[in-house]
Formats: C-alpha cells, structure tokens, sequence
C-alpha cells in the first residue's frame, strides 16, 4: 500500500501523468472558453438579428397604418380654404375624415383663436366616434379646455409642420390611449390659421407588440419619444412611467446608449441589469415618430443553447481527462515497470546478492541500455568485490602481522618498571609510542658492574622499513655492549654494521652513554641525535652538550668521538627522540626544545615516570588534536641521592621468634609515618614477617644467637626492603611457588612464604655478597 | 415650552367642543410630492389631535387654488410666495401662515452646452410655464433687453423633445426630473438660486379676512402640517406610500420613482441656507429684496409689508 502511495505522488508514471493531465485540462480549458466565446457571440449576433428582422416586420405595419392617417389628413386637408367662409363647414370636413377612413376615431380643425369673430377665441369642430360606432361633432374648446396650449397643436404650430403627438388617454372617450396627427394649415400670406387633426386609437399596438414572439421568454414593449411605455406586459406602467424612470440617477454605459440611441431613433441592442438578472434590450424606432419597440430577453434564454453545450462539453472533457489519467498512468506504468524491476535488482546487489537476475528486456531503447548498463555494472562489480576480498585478506594478514611485529618490537625494548626496584640510587623510566603500528625509534638499557649502559636513537623513515633497522640496532646494542666498553666504540661498531651493505641509504641517530653509578661519571657518545637535558637537584634544566657526530649508517668507518659529564646525584637524565620536539599543533607549529627545556625545569623532585607522563601529556595538549607524525621515545633515569639517610630506617634483629614482634612494631611505624593504607601495611607485614621468619628458623645453626639487619628506604613511590643476615647462603627466589591449587593435604611442605613474598613485592631479588644474604624487597606503593 | 403649553391648553379646549373646526384646504396642483407634508398631517392624525377637520382639495388645470381662495372654496392653500404678492397686491390681501420652500427651484433646461446665464439663450424660443413661476426670468429678459421668445406652455416635456422650443424654465423638483426620466440629457442647466434669485417659494396662505377671525385655526394648522412635514423628512419611505395614495386617488399619471426624487428636490429647497433643518419662517430679507423687484417691474402696485404679510407668526 505504501509502495502504491509512493508511486501516486512521487512515481514517474505518477508525475508524468498528473502532468499530462494538466496541460491537457489547460488546454482543453482554453479551447472551449474560446469555443464557447465563439459559439455565444454567434449566438447573440443570430438572436439581434432575429430581433431585429421581429421588430422590422411589426414597425412596417405600425408605419403602414400612422401613413394611413397621414395620407387621409393630406387628402381632406384642402378642403378647409375651399370654404373658409363656412364655419359650419368644417364640421362637414372632420366628420366627411372619420366617414373615409374607419381607423381613424376622431377628427378637429382647430383654429387660431378668434380667427372667425363671430365664434370667439375658441373655435375648433371636432367629430369623434361614440362607443356605439355613431359619429357625432362638437366644438372642443372652451374656457377649460384651451386647445391652443395642447401638444398637438402648439408644436406643429411652432415646428411649422405635421406632428404626431406622444400617445395619452382621451379625457373625453373613455379610457383609451390616443395619439394625433396634426397638419398646420397656412393662408396665401403663409400665415398659420388652423391645424386639422386626426386622433388615432393606439390599443391595436397592444396586440400588435405583444404578439411578437422572437424568444420564448422574452417580452416586448413600445416606449413613446419621451420614453414612457405605451405597451407593457404590465399595464400599469402604460404612460404612467418611462423606462428610465427605476434607474434615475444611474448612469451606467448600456443606459447612455440606449438613452442616445432612443433619443435620436436608432436601432441597437443592450444587455441590462434588472430585478437581479440580465437582460438584452433588442430596439428599434418607428420611422414616422420615432416611438420605439423592444424585445426584452433574458440572457439566460439566449445562451440556454451555450450553456447547455458548455455543459456537454464540460462532462465530455472530464470523462476524457479520467480516460486519459487512466490510459495514461497504466501505459507509463507499463513502460516504466522495469525500471522498479531495475531498482529492486540494484537494492539486491546493494545487499550483496551479485548474481541476482536481470529483468529481461526484448526492446532495443533506453531500457536495453540500462538493461546493459546494470549487466557491466554487476560483472564490474563482482570483479571488484573479488579483488577487495584479496585486497581484504592481504590486508588483515598484513596487519595482523604488524601486530606481532609491534608486540615483538616492543617486546626488545625493556618495558617493566622500575627496571631496577631493588636498586636505591638509580630510577629508570622509558616510553617509546609509534607513529605506525610499528616504529623506528629505539631505547635499551642494562647495568652490568655497577654500569648504566643506555642507549636512544631513531631510524630515519617510519613503519616496518624503520623497525627493522631499529630492531638490528637494539639487538647489536646488547650484544656489542657486551663486550666494547667505551660509548664511541660502541657507536663506531654499531655505525659499521648499520652501514654494511646498507643498500636502503637507512639511517640511525643515537645517543649511548654509559654511567657509572658509583661515581656518576657518564661516557657518551652522540651520533647526530637530539642532546639529552639534565635537570640538576636544584631545579635547572641545560641542554647536555655534545659532539655532533654523524648519524650512523651513513659513513662505514667513521671515527665517534666520546665525552664525558659527570652526573650530581639527585640529578635526572632526560633523553628523547624528534617525536617530542617536532611535535606540532594544527598550525604546523613545532614544540620545540625551548618549550621541553622550560618544563623540565620544574620537575626536580618529581620521579622519572612522573616527569615522562608530564611531558607526554604537555605535547599532547600542544598537538590540540593534531595526528602524531613521527615516533615519540623518551628515556629517563634518576640518580638518587644516597647521602641522604633521612629516608631510611634499620633494625637489627636477633634469631629468635619473639624479635617477630618487635619487627611489626617497627614496620607499623614507618607504615603510619608514609601514611599508607591498612591494607598495604598488612600486606608488607605479611610478607617481611615471612622472610624475616625465615631468617630467623634457618639461617643460623640452631642454639646460635646472631645478630641481622632489616632496612627500609623510601624512593618516590617504592619502599625498599632489604634484610642482610650472615647465615648460611640460602637464595630463597629460587626456590618453587607451593602449587596453591593443590589442596591443603596435598601440597608439599615450604615455598607458601616466598610464594606470598613475589605476590605482595613488586620484585624480590637475592645476592650474595661478603658472605652475607642481601634479600631486597620492592613495594610499589600506589 | 410654551408652544407645548399652548398644545395643551388647545387640545382641553378642543375637547370641550362638540363638534371639529373644519377646514379646506387646496394645494397649488394636482396630487404630488410637493405636499407630501399635509398628506401625512392628515393621515397621521396631525391636524385632527389639534381640533381641526381638514378636507383636502386639488384644484384644476383652469380653476387654480388662489381662484379657489378668493370663492371662499378653500380656506387654507398652498402657494409660491410671488403669485401670493401679485394676488396680495392686485386681488385680495393674504396671510403667509407658514414658509415651506425656502429656496428657488426654478432652472433653465437649454439643449444648448454652457448656458451660464439668461443672456446666453437670447434671442432664442423658451418655454415657460402658462400661468406664474416665471416672473424672475421675464424680469431678466426685460431689464437685460434679452429679447427671448417666451413660448407659454402647459408641459415642456414633448416641445422640447419635438425641437419646438430651444430651452425651458423648469422645476427643480419637477420638469428637470421629468426630463432626465425621458431620457433627455440637457445640453446645460442654470440654476436661478445660484445667480442671485434665491427667492422662497411654497407656503401656506389664508385670506387676510379670514385669518383675523380664524388666527387660531390658523396657527394650529400651519403647527400640524409643521409636523406633518417633519414627519415627512424623517420617513421618506413611508412617505412615498402616501403621496402614491393620494396620485392615484386623484387619477394622476406619474409614478412612485418620480414622487421619490421629487420629494428629495423639494426636501432640499426647504433646508435653509447652511443645509440645517427648515426654520419654516419667511426670510424678511428674501421677502424685501422681492417687494423691490416686483414693484421695479410693476408686477406689484405697492409695497408689501413684511409684518402685515406674515400675521403674527413667532
């Protein structure tokens, strides 16, 4: 379902058609808003001219009959100056109009006033139908009824010409709407003396407009020229309003038109707002009085056909999008399914599963390509896999074997300290960290009569190339050292080895001293290595000076010179490798000898592992992160000052067992003076009471009474023990550990005591020296 | 507060009577607008709270309300203040009880483009009303030697539409809107109140005779159709279904949007002169400047007195 969603919204098939779809909708949008444009504009040009051709047709007749009138006015009109001299012949003349002519429903001669004196100012006959169809006379006017102010007479009167006057109700004939024509009829002087008249009945027009059928809907109405309604569909409009008279004070553009148009008897058409709907006003005037008749049509009548087909349209456009949508997502779909297949096949290869099938493809486009595409890309990709997996294997073998060679590397280099625990006038501590798994940088060291022999150096390069020359060197070191006594000599019997067939160009620089640590003198020699620092008791640190020598390796018989330096005790000698002082921080800014020197100033009192750890950890914080180019090897040793006896305290013991007590009340002293903890305490009474105990059981003959000695030295943070007793030579470390996972029963008699001795000491040693046992115990406290 | 007081004491006295003072009363033309306020005096009770039986009766086309005046036929009617000096001064002397129209409404129509005075239609055929109302211009044309062609007309309407006349005096309240209904745009109108000839117009007039014995009757029947066009002014819609009453009642061809915007004109021209509501008091200034006018062109023999022409109004 989700993989269905997904291809909805973000699918290609999904997008291309929601594409197609709506460019098609645009553009079906706009085809039929054009069309439909089109199609109503035809539609009214057809409707205005159906309109129009309606109105022509019924003006025709309107005109036929108004021309009626006028022809029957003109044809009597000459008989009023044929007897002028007649009053009464007049009536003669209007009654002889309404006998002619049937449609005309009454007929005047009006005079100016008092043109027959004998008549007054007042005279105008007039011949009328009664409703019974009898034609009676009379004389119009009178005091109340001044017909030389009325419309039909007055205008023609000043128009100097025949007027047909707006329709209006007769007063005198009931209720029927009326319009006249009036003559103005002039002497031989042209002077004006009489308008004769013909009234017209207009409730024909009624009939006559009302039966204009040009829309089904539609309804139609004569307006007079002053724009009241002579025919509406509501008659209580008729001469009561005009069709401007609702849109007073409106003066919208259909409204100026169809005033100007109507004004000044023109035909047109305009779409009107009226009662909430819209309206064409189809027009046209009457030729002879300018009255106009309209068809009023709703334009929803009009555009019915429109709409209808915009309706049609509409629900065949929709039906087509759906098809489309359909035809269109399916058909993509269907060309695009391989790819999916594709994508599935790659999610495969991406787990690992190389081998999985392609889908087939039989067409010869894009999708062969791709087809051929993902084809390489599986065989490239299965070639590649195979060579990681060599590359892998080879890989893991060389690392696995640069394991043990770092293991066998560091395991030449002594790394358990203190190397010397039993030895209270020297203190030793060294360090070497690889900038690879496996480094060229080396140390060793021995003492061998009273002789600290050392050595430092750094082979140029790094990794495995490096390693192995520092590996011959620290072996010949040894071996050399056994038997050449002088730092130059060893040096020069090294330089000739390391430069023997050395095809490589590798070389070595070192530092070699030899220290005798009876009299700290110290031989060296220097073979182009950083100069060790001394750091003296008092506190100041100097860079020990040397002869440059050559590095060794370069120049097969080069002659080392020697030096000397003596060393005051409680002086620390501090030997290093570029791995410190080349040391640099992201800036590529080095460390620097300065800033060694200006920090081992302050560390005079401090152990040599303290101030090794102290050094390392202010490189580290200078580096701030940066990797560790080059191997880092520091050698550091200490001459401990023996002339001060403060630190050490001495017991001497008889051979009896009730000395055992007064030996733990001197060590609970001493414990309780260094402030160590319960459980060291215990733990040293333990196993000094053991060896104590031991003296005291065996090394005498029994009944003997002898005297032995139990001191005890603190150095930094080792107590060393030493008991000298001048017994029988007995070397109690080489005797056997008891076998502690035998049981109780089982286990041979002796060896629990120096088991429990090498388990609570860091080292116990045993020599024999002036005929006496010295068994010297080292306690690393923590 | 003493005009209330006075109401008071009237309606006591009044109801004490037996029988209602009656009164004609004739307006100056046929059902309109232009007396939407006595319309709804009556219909709303107006004059009958204050005592009085009032019949309403319009007058014809030859028979008008000052002849009506002058038969003892009405005792009260409407009237513009000029035709009520010429009769004042010619006929028999009236009483102004009341001053509706404060303002001219009179225009001049031209079918020519900017007609900014009387002058620019010298010369030319002008239509004017047969009987009154056109007094000012004629005065004009006279004292400016105009020489227009004066044409006396019962409506303008279809002789301005027919080309028979070139212009036409006309009302404000009346012929303008009745022209703009026909779908005439004028080339130009002139209003007369904005040349100098901002004279009052409509009030109500009694014969001096008969508003000695009936100041009373009077007072109380300008105070009721005070109110009455009050009324008027704060519902014109309501209004409008009373005048239609009355248009059809009396056979009048006209139609309720024509009464609508009549009655909007004729409202206006009762505002005084800074838009407030009407004082409804002849403006003694207006009335003077008038007097002056017509006795210059000799519509008037004499001097009217402002005083005496008003009665006793407050």
């Amino acid at each position: 379902m989700k993989r269905r969603e997904r291809k909805l919204k973000s699918s290609i098939s999904g997008r291309l058609t929601l594409g197609v779809i709506i460019v098609s909708a645009i553009i079906f949008t706009l085809t039929c808003t054009v069309f439909i444009r089109m199609a109503a504009n035809k539609v009214r040009e057809e409707a205005t001219r159906h309109a129009h051709s309606e109105l022509s047709n019924t003006i025709h007749q309107i005109d036929a009959v108004l021309n009626a009138v006028e022809t029957a006015v003109e044809n009597t009109a000459w008989l009023v100056p044929y007897r002028m001299s007649s009053p009464d012949f007049m009536y003669y003349i209007t009654e002889r109009i309404l006998q002619n002519n049937d449609f005309i429903c009454g007929a005047a001669v009006a005079f100016e006033p008092y043109y027959y004196a004998s008549e007054g100012q007042f005279f105008s006959p007039y011949s009328y139908r009664t409703e019974s169809g009898e034609i009676k006379s009379k004389q119009l006017g009178h005091d109340n009824y001044d017909y030389h102010y009325m419309d039909w007479y007055q205008i023609p009167k000043l128009l100097n010409e025949p007027y047909w006057s707006e329709p209006y109700y007769d007063d005198g004939g009931g209720e029927m709407m009326m319009t006249t024509y009036s003559k103005p009829l002039y002497d031989e002087s042209g002077n004006l003396y009489a308008i004769i008249t013909a009234d017209l009945s207009l409730d024909w027009l009624t009939e006559l407009v009302g039966n204009i059928k040009a829309f089904d809907r539609a309804y139609n109405l004569m307006v007079s020229r002053n724009a009241s309604y002579i025919v509406h569909p509501d008659r209580n409009l008729i001469l009561n309003e005009t069709i401007f008279s609702s849109t007073y004070g409106d003066d919208d553009e259909s409204l100026v038109k169809l005033k100007d148009d109507m004004v000044n008897c023109r035909a047109g058409e305009v779409l009107r707002d009226k009662d909430g709907g819209k309206f064409f006003v189809f027009y046209s005037p009457v030729e002879t009085t300018c009255w106009s008749v309209a068809i009023v049509c709703p334009r929803s009548e009009l555009y019915q056909g429109v709409k209808k087909m915009r309706a049609i349209l509409i629900i065949i456009g929709l039906i087509s999008l759906l098809l489309m949508m359909y035809l269109s997502y399916n058909g993509i779909r269907v060309v695009v399914a391989p790819v999916e297949e594709f994508s599935d096949v790659a999610k495969k290869i991406a787990d690992g599963e190389f081998n999985t099938e392609l889908p087939k493809i039989h067409s010869n486009d894009e999708l062969k390509e791709l087809h051929d595409s993902f084809e390489h890309l599986q065989h490239s990709l299965v070639k590649y896999i195979d060579d990681l997996k060599s590359t892998t294997a080879n890989k893991e073998r060389i690392e696995s074997e640069l394991r043990i060679a770092r293991a066998l590397q560091l395991g030449m280099v002594p790394k358990v300290f203190p190397p010397f625990p039993e030895r209270e006038d020297v203190d030793l501590f060294a360090r070497v960290i690889p900038a690879r798994e496996v480094g060229g940088d080396l140390y060793d060291f021995f003492i061998e009569n009273e002789k600290l022999y050392f050595i430092i150096g750094d082979v140029s390069g790094k990794g495995v190339p490096a390693s192995l020359v520092m590996a011959v060197t620290c072996r010949l070191f040894r071996t050399v050292a056994s038997y050449v006594k002088t730092p130059e000599g060893i040096m020069t019997t090294l330089n000739n080895a390391l430069s023997e067939s050395n095809e490589s160009n590798m070389f070595c620089t070192a530092f070699v001293g030899i220290l005798d640590l009876k009299t700290g003198l110290m031989e060296y020699c220097n073979a182009g290595h950083n100069p060790p620092v001394i750091i003296k008791p008092e506190g100041e640190a100097e860079v020990l000076k040397v002869n440059q020598n050559l590095a060794m390796g370069v120049w097969h018989g080069f002659a080392y010179t020697g030096d000397t330096y003596h060393i005051d005790r409680g002086s620390s000698f501090f030997l290093y490798t570029d791995g410190i002082s080349e040391a640099h921080n992201p800036e590529k800014d080095l460390y620097g000898e300065d800033r060694l020197v200006e920090l081992l100033q302050k560390q005079e009192m401090m152990p040599p592992r303290t101030i090794t750890e102290n050094v390392l950890n202010d490189v580290e914080i200078y580096s701030n992160g940066a990797e560790q180019s080059d191997d880092i090897t520091i050698l550091c040793f200490k001459l401990s000052d023996q002339l001060d006896d403060a630190n050490c305290r001495q017991i001497v013991l008889k051979n009896k067992v009730e000395e055992i007590t007064r030996m733990s009340a001197f060590l609970e002293e001493i414990c309780e003076e260094l402030n160590i903890s319960m459980e060291n305490a215990f733990n040293i009474n333990l196993a000094i009471e053991e060896a104590v105990t031991n003296v005291i059981m065996y090394a005498y003959p029994k009944g003997e009474e002898h005297d032995f000695t139990l001191s005890v030295r603190h150095i930094d943070d080792r107590l060393i023990f030493k008991l000298i007793d001048s017994g029988e030579e007995f070397d109690p470390t080489v005797q056997p550990d008891a076998d502690v996972t035998l049981s109780l029963e089982d286990r041979p008699i002796g060896g629990l005591g120096i088991f429990l001795i090498r388990k609570i000491m860091k080292t116990v040693t045993y020599r024999r020296v002036d005929n006496k046992n010295v068994l010297t115990m080292v306690k690393i406290l923590d | 507060m003493k005009s209330k007081l006075r109401i008071i004491i009237s309606m006591l006295l009044l109801s004490l009577s037996v029988k209602a003072q009656q009164v004609v009363f004739a307006p100056q033309w046929t059902a309109q607008a232009q007396f939407a306020g006595y319309y709804a005096a009556l219909e709303n009770g107006y004059y009958k709270e204050l005592g009085l039986d009032v019949c309403i009766q319009h007058p014809t086309v030859s028979y008008s309300s000052i002849d009506m005046l002058k038969d003892c036929k009405a005792d009260i009617i409407t009237c513009e203040l000029i035709q009520a000096m010429m009769t004042s001064d010619a006929e028999v002397e009236l009483v102004n009880i009341l001053q509706t129209t404060q303002h001219s409404t009179l225009v001049l129509i031209s079918r020519a483009e900017n007609v900014r005075q009387l002058a620019d239609v010298a010369g030319c055929r002008v239509g004017s009303w047969k009987v009154g109302f056109s007094e000012i211009p004629h005065m004009i044309d006279e004292e400016q030697n105009l020489d227009i062609e004066w044409i006396k007309l019962m409506n303008p309407l279809n002789p301005y539409i027919a080309g028979a006349i070139d212009a036409t005096l006309a009302k404000t309240y009346n012929e303008l809107i009745a022209f703009s209904m026909s779908g005439i745009t004028p080339g130009s109108v002139l209003y007369f109140s904005e040349h100098g000839y901002d004279f009052p117009e409509d009030g109500l007039y009694v014969t001096e005779d008969y508003y000695k014995k009936h100041k009373e009757q009077c007072r109380l029947f300008a105070e009721a159709s005070r109110k009455g066009w009050d009324w008027v002014r704060n519902n014109p819609d309501k209004a409008l279904d009373i005048i239609m009453k009355y248009v059809k009642k009396e056979n009048v061809t006209t139609n309720k949007y024509n009464q609508k915007w009549m009655l909007e004109a004729l409202l206006q021209a009762q505002e005084d002169i800074k838009g407030e509501l009407p004082t409804y008091r002849l403006n003694e200034d207006a009335f003077n400047q008038l007097n002056e006018a017509l006795k210059k062109y000799g519509y008037i023999s004499k001097s009217i007195v402002y005083e005496k022409f008003i009665g006793e109004q407050l």
